[in-house]
């Protein structure tokens, strides 16, 4: 070993400036175990799921699962259309809520009656499962006048866990703990039988 | 200490000297070109889902991964091949249409899935380009079922599945127009990189972080040892 | 630095509640470690180092791995493709197993050569040997995991090998398996394990420290600790030995790095070949055999034609190593010092190494004979420790 005379300033820079390095590098080195933790290329890859519509009849509605959660999709009739004008009791009609929220680009470039019926063709209805109060999945009441549901029953959702109801095009009605509207998504039509969500 | 270390050393020389040299006897093998680039890889995509495809597998590229790097292909590039097969979902991994009944039924053995192949076979690249090119003529007293020059023992149970001129390059949309001969030894090279590729496609990417994570380690161990030294400056020992 | 930092406030705040100045104090800053420690003592520290990279790389790679025969391959393939930078987890780990036992093993040939083992530090090498016993366990489990060729071939034969043994062998064989063959409930088994015994090891680290600070490091020419501390040539464990061990690390990470990033299969010693094909268990691979750092034992296994022989022979040479405070009977501590027990030594790690290209290697009759030779000498440096160790002998070196 040289014997040099302790020299106090090389010591302190040299001190600092390993502790600097290694400190950058231990950092550095954390990032590739984070990134692990995301998600892995084929969960991505699972981000849209091709349904078939065709089998599904006037008025039936079926739930296929996307990304992992469930959506529902419902063959419209014309009656159930029906229900969906001039509401009062909705809490955000428009879909205005939130802010800047999650619509999707077809919805948000739809016409009027894109933005009532909360479809991009009338009789296929396509949504989240999900209710937005606490993220039960609320079940389908379709029939119109449903003594079971009270009232003036239009058709539409009722969530079983707090109550949430929602109408025919997944609007969430006033009274109901949820906040929100049922969230609507990007798809499209392959062809009239099938669509792809996501 | 220094001695201790020089006997060490010397063991180390007897005990890897010979197994440095041909082990087990086998033939010297060809050496494949190595090349690495896109255009290469992507010649072996053509090689491989026009001619290999019809026996064998690659399950763990998947035909969405063709739309990637190194790949970049179209969406309808990619339509056009997958859709010869039946397992063509994007999720889907290259899978083949031969059902290992029929394969048995046809060559006595279930094709190998190729995903692996380089990786799995002592001579690595080498070796599998060796055996494209290695069906050559059979000695006389050859009776098997094909003879290849590189296969262990010989006898292999796949025909010779690649003669030159198999497919022509420039047919296909997504090699723009790439005019190299088909020959064999090109195929050959082509499938390889190809191949090597699929075996480890995050080997690019360990390559080129490599070198910032050593140039990083250097400096840091540079200032580390200054470090020392200077704190163990004041110390006799 | 680490002054500034235990005069904080909050640095005084917790201290008062939980005493860690005093630990940093009795442990780093104001602990004596002998001033001529050659860089050979940086490889315990770096040891420590390898085990917490095995453990969170480990623990991170449990996050994926499926340990379910039909799909444990897949799964580590999904690793190596799909998951992000899940390539880089897996060789920093199986690079890691191999380096763990560089490691270890250059650690262990310090030991030896400087008399490490010696009193009053045969307990701190007992536990020793047992750390390498518990890393050898935890690499075996590990390796079946990618549920390779040789990962199924390997551990077939070696939880055969406990058939050999009488009365109780079949019994064992059984409760490792958990089945006739190696399948499933072994691999899932394995998984538990493997995932368990780092932690013993964690645990054994523990109480090897304490031994350790107990009796304190010993030297490269074997002084007493008591004498080195009288006459004022210790320093303290902080900063010397921790700036140290800073650059050692360094350097090992140039090492480690350059095949994480260059040569990541080792030529096929970090990552066989025949581990790249799914396990068949109807057919055998052209050699089956360990991981480098399991050869030499491997290689005194086969050593014997007989099984049961084979079998006590290769956990003798591990039970012997315990025995070693006991057998070396010089008072001389330093191989430095002690001419004739370095060249006995010398040749016993030239066995090793020899033995280990045995294991490597098909056993042909060359290699054979190359291998029972170095197995004779293996047991045979241990038998004639208590004689040649005396022919050294002068007094236990005073200054």
């Amino acid at each position: 070993m040289s014997q040099q005379a302790p020299n106090p300033g090389r010591r302190r820079f040299l001190a600092v400036a390993t502790s600097a390095v290694g400190i950058a590098g231990a950092a550095a080195t954390a990032f590739p175990f984070v990134r692990s933790m995301q998600s892995a290329k084929d969960t991505l890859a699972m981000s849209t799921t091709e349904v078939e519509i065709g089998l599904v009849e006037l008025g039936q509605m079926i739930v296929v699962p996307w990304q992992g959660k469930p959506v529902f999709i419902v063959h419209r009739t014309e009656e159930m259309l029906g229900t969906l004008d001039a509401r009062t009791d909705l809490k955000d009609p428009m879909s205005d809520e939130p802010e800047g929220g999650d619509n999707p680009e077809w919805f948000l470039s739809g016409d009027e009656k894109v933005k009532a019926y909360r479809a991009q063709r009338p009789e296929w209805y396509i949504s989240s499962a999900v209710c937005t109060h606490l993220g039960c999945v609320p079940l389908f009441k379709p029939e119109i006048g449903d003594p079971e549901m009270g009232g003036n029953w239009q058709g539409g959702w009722h969530c079983p866990c707090h109550g949430s109801k929602y109408d025919l095009a997944g609007r969430v009605i006033e009274g109901s703990p949820a906040p929100r509207n049922l969230q609507i998504m990007k798809y499209a039509f392959m062809s009239d039988t099938t669509v792809l969500i996501g | 200490m220094k001695r201790l270390i020089h006997a060490i050393a010397l063991a180390f020389a007897v005990a890897v000297a010979p197994s440095a040299m041909a082990a087990e006897g086998h033939i010297e093998l060809l050496q494949a070109n190595n090349d690495m680039s896109e255009q290469s890889i992507k010649r072996g995509l053509a090689v491989f889902t026009n001619v290999c495809m019809s026996c064998h597998s690659a399950k763990y590229l998947k035909w969405r991964n063709l739309l990637e790097e190194p790949f970049n292909l179209s969406r309808e590039q990619v339509d056009a091949i997958r859709n010869n097969f039946a397992m063509n979902a994007m999720n889907d991994g290259l899978i083949t249409d031969l059902q290992p009944a029929d394969a048995k039924d046809s060559y006595g053995k279930i094709p190998p899935d190729l995903s692996l192949i380089t990786r799995a076979r002592h001579g690595n690249e080498d070796y599998v380009f060796s055996l494209l090119n290695g069906f050559t003529e059979a000695p006389a007293e050859f009776s098997g079922n094909n003879f290849n020059a590189y296969f262990l023992g010989h006898n292999i149970a796949m025909p010779q599945p690649l003669f030159g001129d198999d497919i022509t390059y420039a047919d296909f949309e997504y090699l723009n127009g790439d005019e190299t001969p088909a020959s064999l030894e090109q195929e050959a090279n082509d499938v390889t990189a190809f191949l090597s590729y699929v075996g480890e496609p995050a080997q690019f990417t360990r390559q080129s972080m490599g070198k910032w994570v050593l140039g990083f380690l250097f400096i840091f161990t540079l200032l580390a040892w200054q470090w020392k030294r200077a704190v163990w400056a004041d110390v006799k020992h | 630095m680490i002054d500034k930092i235990m005069e904080t406030p909050l640095f005084k705040w917790v201290d008062k509640r939980m005493g860690v100045g005093d630990m940093i104090r009795s442990q780093a800053t104001e602990y004596p470690a002998p001033n001529n420690l050659s860089y050979m003592w940086n490889f315990g520290s770096l040891a420590i180092f390898v085990l917490i990279i095995q453990v969170v790389t480990g623990i991170f790679l449990a996050m994926y791995y499926k340990p379910d025969a039909a799909i444990a391959f897949d799964s580590v393939e999904r690793i190596m493709r799909e998951v992000n930078y899940g390539w880089l987890l897996r060789y920093m780990h199986a690079i890691g197993a191999s380096a763990f036992f560089v490691v270890i093993y250059m650690h262990i040939g310090r030991n030896m050569y400087y008399g490490s083992y010696k009193a009053p530090r045969e307990l701190l090498w007992i536990v020793g040997v047992v750390i390498l016993l518990i890393m050898q366990g935890t690499a075996f489990f590990g390796y079946l995991l990618p549920w390779g060729q040789m990962s199924f071939w390997g551990a077939a034969v070696i939880t055969n090998l406990f058939g050999a043994l009488p009365y109780i062998g079949d019994f064992l064989v059984e409760l490792l398996r958990g089945g006739f063959g190696v399948d499933d409930p072994t691999l899932n088994r394995f998984f538990s394990l493997h995932y368990l015994f780092p932690f013993l090891l964690f645990a054994v680290v523990g109480v090897h420290m304490q031994a350790l600070h107990m009796v304190h490091s010993n030297n490269p020419d074997g002084v007493e600790f008591k004498e080195l501390e009288k006459t004022g040539r210790t320093v303290p464990l902080h900063p010397y030995y921790t700036i140290k061990d800073l650059f050692g690390l360094g350097v090992f990470l140039i090492g480690y790095c350059y095949f994480i990033f260059y040569n990541p299969t080792g030529w096929g010693y970090f990552m066989e070949v025949d581990n790249f094909v799914p396990a068949n268990p109807m057919q055998t691979p052209a050699e089956i055999k360990p991981l480098w750092y399991l050869t030499p034992w491997y290689a005194i296994l086969r050593s014997f034609p007989w099984k049961l022989i084979g079998v006590i022979a290769m956990g003798a040479s591990l039970a012997v190593l315990f025995l070693l405070p006991w057998l070396d009977r010089a008072k001389e501590r330093s191989g430095r010092r002690r001419p004739v027990f370095r060249i006995a030594l010398a040749l016993w790690f030239v066995a090793v190494v020899l033995l280990g290209y045995c294991g490597l290697n098909p056993p042909t009759e060359t290699l054979t004979m190359l291998g029972r030779l170095c197995t004779a000498y293996y047991f045979g440096f241990f038998i004639a420790l208590p004689w040649i160790s005396k022919s050294d002998d002068k007094p236990a070196t005073s200054a």
